[in-house]
């Protein structure tokens, strides 16, 4: 695993030199995406707090209702893509590592496999940027599962079934708002 | 054989490159000789496909210089091409696994005449150790066109002269050299041609034999053909003198 990982890498860079910011930065990702649990109890305890209760069961107000998935989301999936942009840049500083203390690049481009130099650029980048979606995607799925299952069912605000419409809109916050 | 027809490149507008058109037969030791900027790396690079070229063509036995066949020509820069954080054991695993013909016991016997230490990475090495290193990989590449754009700059007199012998000693018939070095004296004895480069255009090619025939050195006849002149100094300085005193 480590040699094959050497090899997807420029010629000097050691994997655990970039695999170990790689993995905080997921880990500190999907930490931060918990941010929307954050906004779901605030949510519920705000609804709550508006509830009567009688013999440990709460009435809602006919108007009590909570936020959309969408809403709530937010932008708690922006570590990830912070770290997919991340890439864009680790992708060019691969490029650039061969002209450092020599012109590497001169020999990478000479190689008989036409391939390689491109292989070594971008292969972590792509790789995490789709190991990114796919935390994206896992995650989302979890939470809105969770949310549609923790919700009780007379919260629910209407249209709830079609919160990915929204959702899309969230996740890249600087295209959608 | 490697051949070079009508090679053209600009750099901006600027002709770097005109009409270039030569060949290199396999065995030759060529000397590449030409003041600064007169296209020498350019012309190297150009063959390597390292810069694009507007016009012309390289082919290596008749076929175009591609990925396929590059394998067959190896270069040896002094902006030097080695990966500076690997150590002289983990480039010959790397060349092993991407060039067959690497030639492992050459290496071998290179790096132990240069006594360079082979555990430690090339960027600790002297400037001197990281020219030498990057002539025995162009050296043991497995190629039989070797390019070598001033392999030597930095290296001492006696390092040179080791390594004049020691390619002398070690090359294949097969083997061809393109060197460009500004040292003429040093490797006339070495050469057995020289071409010279000038604006871009080649003004002299010759064979070292033919030189020796008509009793010319090297240096004499890259003064003929730049039409150097030897007063230039002198007149120069006089003229200044003149200011000077006025």
């Amino acid at each position: 695993m480590k040699r094959k990982l050497k090899d997807l890498l420029p010629v000097g860079i050691r994997p655990q030199e970039e695999v170990k910011p790689i993995l905080i930065g997921l880990i500190g990702s999907a930490l931060f995406s918990q941010s929307f649990w954050f906004s779901y109890f605030e949510n519920y305890n705000r609804i709550i707090q508006m509830s009567e209760r009688q013999n440990q069961v709460y009435y809602y107000g006919q108007s009590a209702v909570m936020n959309s998935f969408a809403e709530l989301f937010g932008h708690c999936m922006i570590g990830f893509l912070l770290i997919a942009v991340s890439m864009l840049v680790l992708a060019v500083f691969h490029y650039l590592y061969h002209y450092q203390g020599s012109k590497s690049i001169y020999r990478m481009k000479c190689l008989p496999d036409r391939w390689e130099l491109l292989r070594r650029c971008l292969s972590i980048p792509v790789l995490v940027l789709l190991l990114c979606v796919l935390l994206v995607l896992v995650l989302t799925l979890l939470y809105y599962g969770i949310y549609l299952l923790a919700t009780p069912r007379e919260l629910l605000p209407p249209g709830s079934e079609h919160p990915l419409q929204n959702l899309f809109k969230n996740l890249l916050p600087f295209l959608g708002h | 054989m490697l051949e070079i027809k009508n090679l053209e490149k600009r750099y901006h507008g600027v002709r770097a490159l005109e009409g270039i058109s030569l060949t290199l037969r396999p065995g030759e030791i060529v000397g590449l000789f030409g003041e600064n900027g007169a296209g020498k790396t350019t012309l190297m690079k150009s063959i390597l496909g390292l810069t694009s070229i507007h016009s012309g063509e390289v082919t290596l036995d008749g076929v175009p210089v591609t990925n396929k066949n590059i394998a067959r020509i190896s270069f040896a820069t002094c902006e030097h091409s080695f990966f500076p954080s690997l150590t002289p054991e983990d480039h010959k695993e790397f060349y092993q696994a991407h060039f067959p013909a690497f030639k492992s016991r050459r290496f071998d016997a290179l790096t132990e005449f240069f006594e360079l230490p082979l555990n430690r990475k090339v960027k600790t090495y002297s400037s001197g150790q990281k020219n030498q290193f990057e002539v025995i990989l162009a050296l043991c590449q497995g190629a039989d066109y070797i390019l070598m754009d001033e392999p030597f700059a930095g290296n001492d007199i006696f390092n040179r002269e080791d390594f004049y012998k020691v390619l002398s000693g070690i090359l294949e018939p097969t083997e061809t050299i393109l060197l460009s070095t500004h040292l003429l004296e040093e490797i006339e004895d070495f050469i057995g041609r020289a071409i010279l480069l000038r604006k871009g255009k080649i003004t002299g090619d010759i064979e070292t034999m033919t030189l020796m025939e008509e009793g010319k050195s090297l240096v004499s006849y890259v003064k003929e053909i730049y039409q150097y002149q030897p007063d230039r100094v002198s007149k120069s300085l006089s003229a200044l003198a003149g200011e000077d005193q006025q």
